[in-house]
């Protein structure tokens, strides 16, 4: 009875509500889309009154430097970063250039926003709301200039200087759903091993790890990374057509502003577009293959035995996911071809002279194919295709492409080693899996994916101590405590340090998503 | 029947290639602007004295960005791309694996399995 209580009380927590999500999403989508904003517009946006009200303001973005989620404040869980950070500083300054150059064109309050390079093969950036724009890797080895460059950065910006983040909490509900599952499964496997041990009055938690489901976990991992390469853009920039087109229009403007060419945005619009088409089919066959190994790995631990009811929410659950990427594909987002269609009218209209100007190849070529960056552009694609290889089996193919990835001095980035970790752990070799983590050299770089692959091979290889050193890790350079709670507080009963983990436990119970599981144990313990 | 045969593959594909060939879609102003090859502007000409749609693009300046296509009566036009919509657009490359045996590692691959339209930079 117990462990169905704890199955009840992790799926209802972390499932059902994202269920609800989806509902609420789809009602702002419709309430976001607003008026053609282009009809009627006259002169430049970026002297419209309408802005005027987001050109002075007081609040916890204005400034310059750093932004704020670097300076204190808790990230909440759906804003938790999945893609690791790629080290590159010489292109991390330029990008950072480029955008501080930017921000200086904006006739208004500053504000604080940074820029880093992320291990995702989406094409367009994204921007948190806390002002760090997140550029993908692959957008750096796509485009052809500068001005493609500043372009993308200027529209996402641009969504910050208009505080669109602030109508966008549907869409950050909406991400929970893809991202919940996994941690459903790794939730159930702690409470499935865990039992509550009485010895006079003393009560504690004893943790028996087992390897339920760890193969197909393994096999969700890997395509849990395929997904994570290839969706930061659609869950972090579903913005709704009105906000679009402000951020195109601006984001023109500032750029132009700089002398950058008006043409650019054609060409990234129709990168994006091409991209697009390709990202829906890979998504979707990537889910279906993640939630077939979830599937596999909850049979295992034979949940079914126990009650149909949480079989059949476990399964709805995994629907609802896939659901998810088909209805953010044929819901009211506004194709790239008609955005390029609305800003080359514009830009005809208002910036015809930078219209007629060719963008500069040169000087990008020049800048990306210096060595100190062309080895991080090769590194990270071939990252991807061992990863994309040992999703196929292909995994003698796998390792002579990794042999490649490993002559590179990037060898010990985060991102780097995870892809290692999915091939080993791919081939049986656990032991050497776990080696490749420790040789990670950067774990403020780390996902919260990474993280939580060395803390589950930490708690079932029973180092517990070293589990909680992960945590506070993760804790620090995710700013977030709720991601790995129920571990910590687990891992701390095995070292005995039961006030520790009841302290865990006490704090859990802030957390919307796991105060149920987290009070269930606490009833447990003080019964 | 040799010869034939042969006649019949070059005109299939001929035929494909032109299927596969850059096109004007439709003109984004009204007037266009044309031009000479340097990108010189000459004259605005009202879209329906212009070849109508879709007209296959006989010269491609990749460069200066321009097209340059052919009217029924001979006469060439140069555009700015800009001012048209055009078949083919800019496109993504993914990092390819499903290679033939003895491409390199870091290849690209047109047409690859499960990719899209195509794999390679446009």
């Amino acid at each position: 009875m117990n462990k169905i209580l704890m199955y009840g009380l992790v799926l209802s927590s972390v499932l059902l509500s994202g269920c609800k999500s989806l509902e609420g999403a789809t009602a702002a989508i419709k309430n976001l889309a607003g008026n053609n904003l282009y009809e009627g517009l006259e002169g430049k946006y970026i002297d419209h009154r309408n802005l005027n009200e987001f050109k002075t303001r007081e609040d916890n973005y204005t400034g310059t430097g750093a932004v704020l989620s670097y300076s204190g404040t808790e990230v909440s869980l759906e804003e938790v970063r999945k893609n690791s950070i790629v080290h590159a500083p010489e292109i991390t300054a330029y990008l950072q250039r480029i955008v501080d150059n930017l921000v200086m064109q904006w006739p208004g309050t500053p504000v604080k926003v940074s820029v880093q390079v992320i291990n995702s093969f989406s094409f367009a950036p994204s921007v948190d709301s806390f002002g760090m724009i997140n550029v993908p890797i692959s957008m750096l080895a796509n485009v052809e200039s500068e001005d493609e460059i500043a372009t993308l950065l200027s529209h996402e910006l641009s969504h910050l200087l208009l505080r669109h983040h602030e109508r966008a909490q549907a869409f950050k509900e909406q991400k929970e759903n893809v991202d919940t599952l996994t941690n459903a499964v790794v939730a159930a496997n702690i409470a499935k091993d865990t039992k509550i041990v009485r010895s006079g009055s003393r009560v504690s938690l004893d943790y028996q790890p087992s390897k339920h489901g760890q193969k197909n976990i393994t096999k969700a991992a890997v395509y849990s990374y395929m997904i994570n390469s290839l969706s930061n853009n659609v869950w972090n920039t579903a913005w709704g057509r009105h906000q679009e087109d402000e951020a195109d229009i601006l984001g023109m403007d500032l750029a132009v502003s700089l002398g950058y060419s008006a043409r650019a945005s054609r060409d990234t619009l129709e990168r994006l577009e091409d991209f697009q088409g390709k990202q829906e089919s890979l998504l979707s066959s990537f889910w279906n293959e993640k939630s077939e190994a979830l599937k596999t790995a909850w049979n295992d631990m034979d949940v079914k035995a126990l009650s149909t009811q949480l079989d059949d929410t476990m399964k709805r659950g995994i629907y609802v996911g896939i659901d998810a990427i088909g209805e953010y594909f044929t819901r009211s987002h506004m194709s790239p071809l008609d955005r390029d269609k609305n800003l080359r009218n514009y830009a005809r209209q208002e910036h015809k002279q930078s219209s007629k100007k060719r963008v500069n190849k040169k000087v990008w070529a020049s800048f990306v194919n210096r060595p100190e960056n062309k080895k991080v552009l090769d590194g990270y694609r071939y990252a991807y295709q061992v990863n994309q290889l040992v999703s196929e089996g292909e995994l003698e193919q796998a390792n002579r492409v990794a042999k490649d990835m490993l002559n590179l001095d990037i060898r010990n980035q985060p991102g780097i080693r995870e892809v290692m970790y999915n091939l080993r752990q791919s081939q049986g070799k656990g032991s050497i899996a776990e080696k490749n983590l420790e040789l990670i050299d950067g774990w403020e770089y780390a996902s919260s994916e990474l993280y939580g692959k060395v803390i589950a091979a930490k708690m079932q290889g029973e180092k517990y101590a070293s589990a909680i050193d992960y945590i506070e890790l993760a804790e620090k350079n995710l700013k977030n405590k709720e991601l790995f709670i129920i571990e910590k507080a687990t891992a701390y009963y095995q070292i005995d340090k039961p006030e520790k983990g009841l302290q865990a436990f006490n704090e859990c119970l802030g957390y919307s998503a796991k105060k149920k599981i987290c009070q269930s144990f606490l009833n447990k313990l003080e019964s | 029947m040799n010869k034939y045969f042969l006649f019949l593959a070059i005109t299939f594909a001929s035929l494909c290639e032109a299927e596969n060939s850059l096109k004007i879609l439709s003109y984004q102003t009204d007037p266009m602007p044309v031009l000479d090859k340097n990108a010189k502007f000459i004259k605005n000409v009202a879209v329906a004295e212009l070849p109508a749609p879709e007209v296959a693009v006989t010269f491609f300046d990749e460069e200066n960005e321009l097209v340059k296509v052919v009217d029924k009566d001979g006469t060439e036009f140069w555009f700015d791309s800009f001012d048209l919509e055009l078949n083919k657009g800019k496109v993504v490359a993914l990092p390819c694996v499903k290679l033939a045996s003895n491409a390199a590692n870091n290849a690209t691959q047109a047409g690859t399995l499960g990719y899209g339209k195509s794999c390679n930079k446009g």
